[in-house]
């Protein structure tokens, strides 16, 4: 056996808190060691050659890098030694960086620490063996959850590159929010106008299935392999027969609240969302509709000329397999009922972004006059109120939504151009321009619109008479404010949405403090989740506008395409093992292990059936739980068996 | 059921009536207010004084004597029952923040040595409008209520004390519903309006009543803009601001609307005898209102 030591100075990161030579010369001193470097930047290409360079010359078999976490330069290390013919699961990484030297600000100490935790790891790869990674085929099939704009750039990028996808909607038309906006920042856009060729597009697209009014149910198997059960709720009109003629709606007698204008208007139960929907077709709420019967009634499938009304339709399940999934399932804004102090909702004219959104849209309640919702007056004042709910740990959301100062200077900006003499009033905290354009535009909101920013916040709002009575304060000349409103806008920060809940329970997904999908790292991999194969885009991680909502699907894609693009693809091997002889089934690991990757099977032994437990070893992602719950010691995880791990302890005890 | 109560100091001088109107309920609804032996100022504002421990041995004195209390009345729960949202406020607090800090409480038990107290951070401290909600429940309020107050609209004024802070609010410091829950079973009209918890102005008063007079005009003017035809406070600083300054200000706002405690007017619907309420007291004299819809006199 000859190991070889090599200890990262890693310019001064380590070097001020930990003797690098006597950590060296320490570790020529232990058993086994054949050979004990230092160098400045270890991971750099003469770092590298020094390694490969010994374990030609001196014939080394196994190697230890002291440096940084083996979350950085694992792969790097691997690949080195892997070059020069060693098995790559004999590295072994002592992470003395994060876990010595940052931590700490004693050198002698620092340099004891780092000299015992080589010690364990010399101990511990002696005792290291050679594995084999494992590999499984692929289904070249991505699925994309979620329609709204992440997820319908994620599916036309895959579609674009050629593979099939499929995408699954919740509601009856993809679009999502970003159907429901007038204008977008900072150029004023038309929203629909930059989003009906994108949802056009995905309806035309041959490698795009779509499935609206569906919901994903149930998700198994693993990367390359994901099964997926998906329920298609019935739409009551035949998508390919419907004409869009409108005949049914006039002779229906059911009139609700119309969602897509936020409730701000009827609709009747058979309804299209909006005109520029897709699929494009009617659908008929069963919710509301008087009972789905012909019998009780069925007015609107007797006008209907081209039959497309269907009742005896009933809800789908739709089974099949995707290589990878893109999770696009969006947010939800914060509950205006939550705001105590802007009125809790009981307040008719005190409405959210998305309300005064449809508003001032020539498609929503007023047909684009700026009329409120209580009396119907012509508004010519209006407050905005940013950070409703937002940045306030004490009482509501902790962090910061990053697209409300932009949204309410939009809507102020709009609201300005479409009444000339009408005054808008912004209340903010900070103004956070953060994206190409953003100052600019804010300035000529301020600047040339003459929109008023007050830097405060409202304290409350109080109905007084037909009028909103704003009380506040501006933190810059330190007085209070109070003046009168005819309609106060308040910027909701952007929360999880249900359907974001649900498809991270299904897909058991880790979540962040706030709700969101958690990234696997924040930085360098936003878009891949805690499971390998499922990437995410869009809100579901977390406040987005929509520039970096669709950069953000284009990785997502790039991420899906990577695995449906092989035909097999390697998975982890350092995974864990049942030892059958010595496991007697009692099942503790299968309720232990957090990727449902252990099940109970059925062995033969001495002309009997037991149960024993079974690894898939694509699903396990070597977390070590079942090895440390199994009470029999009947399971061992490739890598970190625990002979290695207590001889680790055994050399750290004998300090 | 007993409650050992702390009256403090203004109830005793300004606001007899809503002390004796508050213990002739309590006794109607068998939820006893017994006045608590031995007891001394609640500390007020200087409480608030968080880096001075001296601040706190009034209240706490106040906790001691009061379990005391509780375990000579026997038919009673560990808790001492207040009229006014300052005293409530103040022991809440203190209360809260000794159970949360042993230290501080062996210190301020030391200097009470000399009174033979300990406090053991046993006490939990109540508005009476909590014991009503709580303990007595509105069901069996609306049960003894024989003059029902048809034709008062009563604007509910809660003030800044009784919601605010979080240690000390008695219900949703933005949608409390106590009052109002007990003015309906009262038999009056609830007058759903914003200034409920507007600042009255406090102790302003003593120094600014420039402040004060602002703060009571808007009050008054939105309560009689929803349609009030009456305020019901439930702290005597608020009552004192409101009713009084009133007068003060009748150049500007003409016909002032009578101020009540809430137990005075429990004490009408009840059919309580009237001296209890000490209207005499009242700035602004209640009974014509009274008189007017019939609320005063019909029973006795």
């Amino acid at each position: 056996m000859r190991i070889g030591v090599y200890v990262c100075e890693c310019g001064k990161n380590i070097s001020a808190t930990v003797d690098t030579e006597k950590v060296a010369e320490y570790a020529k001193s232990l058993p086994n060691v054949a050979s004990s470097r230092v160098y400045k930047y270890m991971c750099a290409d003469p770092g590298q050659e020094i390694i490969k360079k010994d374990i030609e010359e001196l014939k080394l078999d196994k190697v230890i890098v002291a440096a940084c976490s083996p979350r950085m330069h694992e792969p790097t290390f691997r690949a080195v030694i892997e070059d020069k013919g060693l098995n790559p699961y004999t590295l072994e990484i002592v992470n003395i960086r994060e876990q010595v030297s940052w931590v700490h600000d004693d050198k002698k100490k620092g340099t004891k620490k780092a000299k015992s935790l080589v010690k364990s790891s010399v101990m511990r790869s002696a005792l290291m063996e050679p594995l084999d990674r494992k590999r499984v085929g692929v289904t070249h099939k991505a699925l994309v959850i979620g329609a709204g704009i992440a997820g319908i750039q994620a599916a036309l990028d895959i579609a674009g590159s050629g593979y099939q996808v499929t995408l699954v909607e919740k509601s009856s038309s993809i679009g999502g929010k970003m159907a429901q906006l007038d204008k977008t920042f900072p150029t004023l856009d038309c929203s629909a106008c930059i989003l009906s060729p994108k949802m056009v597009e995905v309806g035309r697209n041959p490698n795009i299935t779509l499935i609206a009014n569906a919901e994903v149910e149930q998700v198994d198997g693993y990367v390359g392999n994901f099964k997926v059960k998906i329920k298609k709720r019935p739409r009551y009109v035949i998508e390919d027969k419907c004409t869009m003629c409108d005949d049914c709606v006039p002779v229906c007698p059911v009139i609700v609240h119309d969602e897509y204008n936020e409730n701000l208007s009827p609709r009747k139960a058979i309804y299209i969302a909006f005109p520029q929907a897709i699929p494009a077709s009617y659908i008929i709420d069963p919710d509301d509709c008087l009972g789905i019967d012909p019998l009780i009634c069925s007015k609107c499938k007797d006008v209907c000329g081209p039959e497309a009304i269907d009742f005896d339709m009933k809800p789908e399940i739709i089974e099949d397999e995707f290589g990878a999934i893109v999770v696009a399932t969006g947010f939800e804004t914060y509950p205006i009922e939550n705001l105590g102090e802007y009125g809790a909702g009981n307040i008719p004219d005190v409405i959210t972004g998305l309300e005064f959104e449809r508003l001032i849209s020539p498609g929503g309640p007023s047909t684009g006059d700026l009329r409120r919702p209580s009396d119907g007056k012509l508004i010519k004042n209006v407050v905005f109120i940013h950070c409703a709910g937002s940045r306030d740990p004490a009482k509501h959301l902790p962090y910061c939504s990053k697209i409300c100062c932009m949204y309410s200077t939009k809507q102020a900006l709009m609201f300005k151009n479409e009444v000339r003499d009408g005054t808008a009033v912004n209340f903010y905290i900070d103004i956070r321009t953060g994206g190409k354009d953003y100052e600019e535009f804010y300035q000529r909101a301020a600047e040339e619109a003459k929109v008023v920013y007050i830097r405060g916040k409202v304290s409350e709002l109080i109905q007084d008479g037909a009028e909103i009575l704003v009380k506040g304060v501006n933190t810059l000349t330190a007085e209070t404010v109070e003046l009168h409103a005819d309609v106060v806008v308040l910027a909701t920060g952007i929360i999880p949405s249900q359907g974001t809940k649900d498809i991270a329970s299904v897909l058991r997904l880790s979540l962040g403090i706030n709700g969101f999908i958690k990234e696997a790292h924040p930085k360098l991999k936003p878009v891949e989740t805690s499971i390998t194969g499922v990437f995410v885009a869009g809100c579901a991680t977390g406040p987005k506008d929509i520039p970096e909502t669709v950069s953000q699907a284009g990785r997502a894609a790039v991420r899906a395409c990577n695995i449906i693009a092989q035909d097999e693809i390697e998975v982890e091997a350092t995974i864990a093992h049942v030892d059958e002889i010595l496991c007697r089934g009692c099942g503790i690991c299968v309720g232990t292990c957090p990727y449902s990757a252990i099940t109970l099977i059925d062995t033969k032994r001495f002309g009997n059936i037991y149960k024993v437990a079974s690894v898939n070893e694509a699903l396990c992602k070597g977390c070590g739980s079942c090895a440390a719950a199994c009470l029999n010691s009947a399971i061992n995880q490739f890598g970190f068996e625990d002979k290695q791990i207590l001889a680790m302890i055994q050399a750290l005890g004998e300090e | 059921m007993k409650n050992s109560y702390f009256p403090g100091c203004n109830l005793k001088t300004e606001a007899k009536g809503f002390e004796e109107s508050a213990i002739a309920v309590s006794k109607a609804l068998d939820a006893e207010l017994v006045e608590m032996p031995e007891w001394n100022c609640c500390g007020t504002v200087q409480t608030m004084t968080t880096d001075n421990l001296m601040r706190r041995i009034a209240p706490v004195r106040v906790l001691s004597r009061a379990s005391k209390h509780v375990k000579e009345l026997k038919d009673s729960q560990n808790q001492v029952t207040t009229l006014c949202s300052m005293c409530n406020s103040t022991l809440k607090i203190v209360n809260a923040e000794v159970k949360e800090n042993p230290n501080d409480l062996e210190k301020i038990n030391f200097q009470l040595e000399n009174d033979e107290l300990i406090y053991e951070g046993d006490m939990e401290v109540k508005h009476f409008l909590e014991i009503l909600r709580d303990d007595v429940g509105y069901e069996n309020i609306a049960k003894k209520v024989t003059n029902p107050l048809e034709g008062m609209n009563i604007a509910s004024y809660y003030g800044c004390m009784l919601l605010h802070p979080d240690k000390a609010k008695i219900d949703d410091e933005e949608m409390p519903t106590v009052m109002e829950s007990i003015v309906l079973s009262l038999g009056a009209e609830v007058v759903d309006w914003p200034y409920f918890k507007q600042c009255c102005g406090s102790y302003h008063i003593v120094d600014r009543d420039d402040i004060v007079n602002s703060q009571v005009t808007k009050i008054i003017r939105n309560a009689k803009k929803t349609g009030a035809n009456a305020l019901i406070v439930a702290c005597p600083l608020c009552a004192y601001n409101l009713d009084n300054q009133q007068l003060e200000m009748q150049g500007v706002e003409k016909d002032p609307i009578p101020i009540f405690y809430f137990t005075q007017l429990m004490a009408i619907a009840m059919g309580l005898p009237q001296k209890v309420n000490h209207f005499e007291d009242n700035h602004i004299n209640p009974e014509p209102l009274l008189k007017e819809l019939g609320l005063l006199g019909k029973k006795k």
